[in-house]
Order: structure tokens, then sequence, then C-alpha cells
């Protein structure tokens, strides 16, 4: 298996590299304006398009959005082009129909009740491409825009942006404790449960649930996914049962701190290291009182930082020992490098450049990084890539293929024990770190 | 042949559009204010008091996560001063 110097031009994960790096770039050197953004509504569904400054309306957002649309569809058309996979005419045709199915999924998750409930865009996108490609099936015209992998990746080199080193240090020893150290050993339980005792066929599917319930659900579950180069079909199946379970445990845990009387800062440690999405752990958090939404919050945002590391650990895993024949030679260096996905390094280098090179430079004023060039630019065009992804995903899936990978409901067993060993290992690591060897942390 | 084509085009779509009002409707049921009952509400009826977005899957994702680190902050910076009186005290 070898590379030529034509992969840098060829392969997806290279152009990955290269949209993401491209944008940072232009983020930097203040090229790229504002991105703009499908706003909030509550009763007027128009007021999502609707640009407001000191609470009067000044414009609409649909001609900067038509402009974000043309800006996307020229950029991620070089690359398509280059690669030579899809006619480019085809694909601006596909593209020009994802990007609006990813806007409605957007507008329909930014209306104020269903944000209360913590249903996101991920969610809507998933919903809204599931149901045209379970129906009416998802017609070759629209199949050439969705481009799931190359939405993917490229959103995950962005994402690097936002993997900010300073932040594992905001709780001291505790958090990283209940971060950084259950993460790990829950990880490599749910795989090893999944294989040996659940006998999974699908490793891949099991490795998106052990690092969706452990570290940061639907973001490490697309981290994962890509780095294992899984199918599409897994990645629904592990966004899906992290979805659910994500609202049931923002429902639940915090009436269950409450009714057995637990400390609130040990409760906001327990459910910011155990519940998935970040909003959920801030949610449930502020139902205990503002000072556990923060810790709650924090401890999650430092178990965040581990997603970079999970998916280049996956990624080295899976080339040197998944992927590898059992009778086969271990591989080499070189082979390793071959079958490594590349635009993990690219994510990887996306976290070291902020983390190393540009917060230095602005004299370590995070905040400032965060809003001139991550907040209005790389993390808004972050989840405007994964919104397209999960519209892509749905197109690109279909519930038969769905219902094989549940191989006689293994992915819910491993997803409901992998939990609980989650929440009892978590309560005793928050329990020793926050009441027993740092009880004055906070 | 052309029978059969129409046929399983009115199929399809007969069953997009079921599709689609089964997710219009759970969609207005969720928007029209909806609330578990009893205690299971409790969460729901909070985010709605205090406006929280519980939809952000990552951290950055958060729009006041910088005023949440600055809590944390503001709360080691207390637990500090509290340990040191108390050093001082004993």
């Amino acid at each position: 298996m070898k590379e030529s110097i034509n992969s840098l031009w060829t392969n997806e994960d290279y152009w990955a590299i290269w949209f993401g790096f491209i944008i940072i770039a232009g983020s930097l050197l203040g090229w790229i304006p504002k991105i703009p953004k499908v706003g909030t509504w509550t009763s007027d569904p128009l007021n999502a398009f609707e640009v407001i400054k000191d609470g009067i309306v000044t414009g609409n957002t649909l001609l900067p959005l038509l402009g974000l649309l043309i800006g996307l569809a020229i950029l991620t058309a070089i690359g398509v082009a280059f690669m030579k996979t899809t006619k480019v005419s085809h694909y601006l045709l596909g593209f020009t129909a994802v990007f609006i199915l990813a806007t409605i999924s957007y507008w329909v998750a930014n209306q104020a009740e269903i944000k209360y409930w913590g249903l996101s865009y991920a969610m809507w996108g998933l919903l809204v491409g599931l149901l045209i490609s379970n129906t009416i099936g998802t017609p070759k015209w629209l199949l050439a825009g969705a481009k799931t992998e190359m939405f993917i990746k490229t959103g995950l080199v962005l994402m690097g942006a936002e993997i900010l080193f300073a932040k594992i240090v905001s709780l001291g020893i505790p958090g990283l404790m209940v971060a950084w150290i259950v993460t790990p050993i829950v990880v490599i339980f749910m795989f090893i449960f999944a294989v040996k005792y659940l006998k999974m066929k699908n490793k891949k599917l099991a490795m998106i649930i052990a690092a969706a319930t452990s570290v940061c659900g639907v973001s490490a579950a697309i981290a994962t996914a890509a780095a294992c180069r899984a199918k599409k079909e897994d990645l629904t199946l592990g966004v899906g049962m992290t979805l659910i379970f994500t609202v049931l445990m923002m429902f639940f845990m915090p009436l269950g701190i409450k009714f057995i009387g637990m400390n609130h800062i040990l409760g906001a440690a327990w459910m910011g290291g155990t519940i998935d999405s970040t909003g959920a752990v801030v949610a449930a958090g502020s139902m205990l009182g503002p000072e556990a939404e923060q810790v709650a919050a924090v401890v999650k945002m430092i178990q965040n930082v581990l997603i970079g590391l999970l998916a280049f650990c996956v990624a080295i895993y899976w080339v040197t020992t998944v992927d590898r024949s059992p009778e086969g030679p271990r591989p080499n260096a070189m082979e390793i490098w071959y079958r490594f996905p590349k635009f993990v390094l690219g994510f990887v280098a996306a976290s070291l450049l902020f983390s190393f090179v540009i917060i230095p430079a602005m004299h370590g004023d995070v905040a400032a990084v965060e809003s001139r060039f991550i907040n209005p630019i790389t993390h808004t065009l972050r989840g405007w890539f994964f919104c397209l992804a999960f519209v892509a995903i749905g197109l690109e899936s279909n519930f038969r293929e769905l219902t094989a990978q549940m191989e006689g409901g293994k992915p819910m067993i491993l997803y409901v024990v992998g939990q609980t060993f989650n929440l009892i290992l978590t309560l005793f690591v928050a329990w020793l770190a926050f009441m027993v060897l740092f009880p004055n942390v906070v | 042949m052309i029978s059969k084509q129409h046929h399983s085009l009115t199929n399809r779509l007969f069953r997009f559009l079921v599709g689609l009002a089964a997710l219009t409707l759970f969609y207005v049921w969720i928007m029209s204010g909806v609330t578990p009952p009893g205690i299971c509400g409790s969460v729901i009826r909070h985010n709605r008091a205090a406006n929280i977005d519980a939809s952000p899957l990552f951290y950055s994702d958060v729009e006041h996560m910088n005023s949440l680190e600055r809590g944390v902050e503001a709360l080691r910076r207390a637990a500090a001063r509290r340990s040191d009186t108390d050093r001082q005290m004993n």
C-alpha cells in the first residue's frame, strides 16, 4: 500500500485539512467576515432570520446566508474537482439542496421550546435526511452533494481550534481526575465488554458508543467514527442512542441528586462527567443552583478537550490492531502512516496551533482569541459543516441497514452497562476528588 | 410498466407525506410548550423560566460558557481565601 504525492490533492483527508486551514488562516488574517447563523425564535419563525442589535432589528440574514452557501459551495467544489469523485456541476446542485435542508434543520432546532428540551440540530438534520431517504428515496442529484465524510472531517479540523489546552486546568486536579481519569477507563471497559463479552461483530459501532458515552456524546461519536472509518449507519445509531439518553439523564439526574440530598458540588461534578452533551449538563447543573451549573459545565469542558486525544488514539489503534490481518506481520511505521486518517493530524494541529501559538501570541488572553477568531468564524463554520454532515448521513442511511446493526439489542446493552459503569466510577472519583482529597477546591 | 412505476411513486410519496406529518405533529407538540407531568417536568419548567438552552453539543456551543468559567474561577478564589483564613485562625 503506497501513497503518492498526488494524494495531497486527491485524498479527502488532505482536502479536509486544506479546507480547515484555509478557513483558519482567513479567520486569523481577518479575510473572512462574521459567519451568519440561524437565530433563535419563539412564535414568529421569521425572527430566526433577523439581525438584532441592542434590541432593534437592523436587517436580515438571508443575503449573508446566500453568501455563505456560495462561499462554501465554491470552496468545497474546488476539492471535489480535484478528487474527481463527482461531476462539479452535479455536486453544486446537490450541495445547494443539502445546504437548504441544513438551514431548515437549524431553523427547526432553534425554536425556543425545542432548545429547552435539548433537541439539537444534529437530531433534526438526521431526521430530515432519514425521512427523505426512507420514503421517497434520495435522488441521485441530491446524493451528489451529500459528501458526509468531507463535511465531518472539515468540521473536525475546525473543531481543533476550539480544543484549547489552557482549559484543562480550569478546575485544578479534581477536575482533571473526574474528566481525564474516568473517561479513558470507561472507553476501554466498554470496548472490551462489547468485543469480549457481548461478542459484538461491529467493533466500530462499539467504539462509537463507548466514546459517545464517556466523552461528549455526539461530538465524540463523530470524531471516533471518522477516526475508525465507520459506516454512516453506525454513526446514526450511536448518535441516536446518545441523544435519547442525554435527554433522560438531564431529566432524572438532578432530581435524584436533590432527592438523596447529595452535596451539590459533588452532584455537579458527577453530572458533568456523565451526561453526554454540554447543553444538557448546563441545564441539569442549573437545577441545583448557579455554583453547581458552573462546576458541571467546567468539568464537561475539561472532558471535551479529550476528544482530540481520543480520535488520535482510536485512529492509531485501528490501523495497528483492528484493521491488521491476524496472521499478518505488525505494520511498520510507513504502513501506519499510509493507513492513518490524515485529517486527525489537521484536527490535532489546529488545536496545538491555537493552544500554543495563537493564545501565547495574544498574551494568553483566551477570551480574546475566542471572541475574535473562534466564535464568529471557525466555530460557526464547524457547526455548519456538522449540520451538513448530519443531513447527508440521514440522506445516505436506511432503516433496513440500521436494523441490521442492532445485533439483537447488543448496542443498547452496551450503552446501558457502559453508562452504569460510568455513573458508578465517576461518582466514586468525584467523591474522592471533591470531598476527600481536595474538599476546599471550590 | 408505467402504471407500476406510477403506483410505486404514489406509494413513496404517500409514505413521505405520512412521515412528514408525523414529524410535524411531534414538532408542534413540543413547540406548543408541553411539559411532562409532576417532577418529571421540573427540568423543562426550570429551563423555560431561566431561558436555558439545553441543546448545545460541545462546550463552545454554550453561549455563556465564558461566564460559567469565570464563575468557577471566582469560586476557587473564594475557596482559597477561606482556606487561608482557616489556616491563620488555627
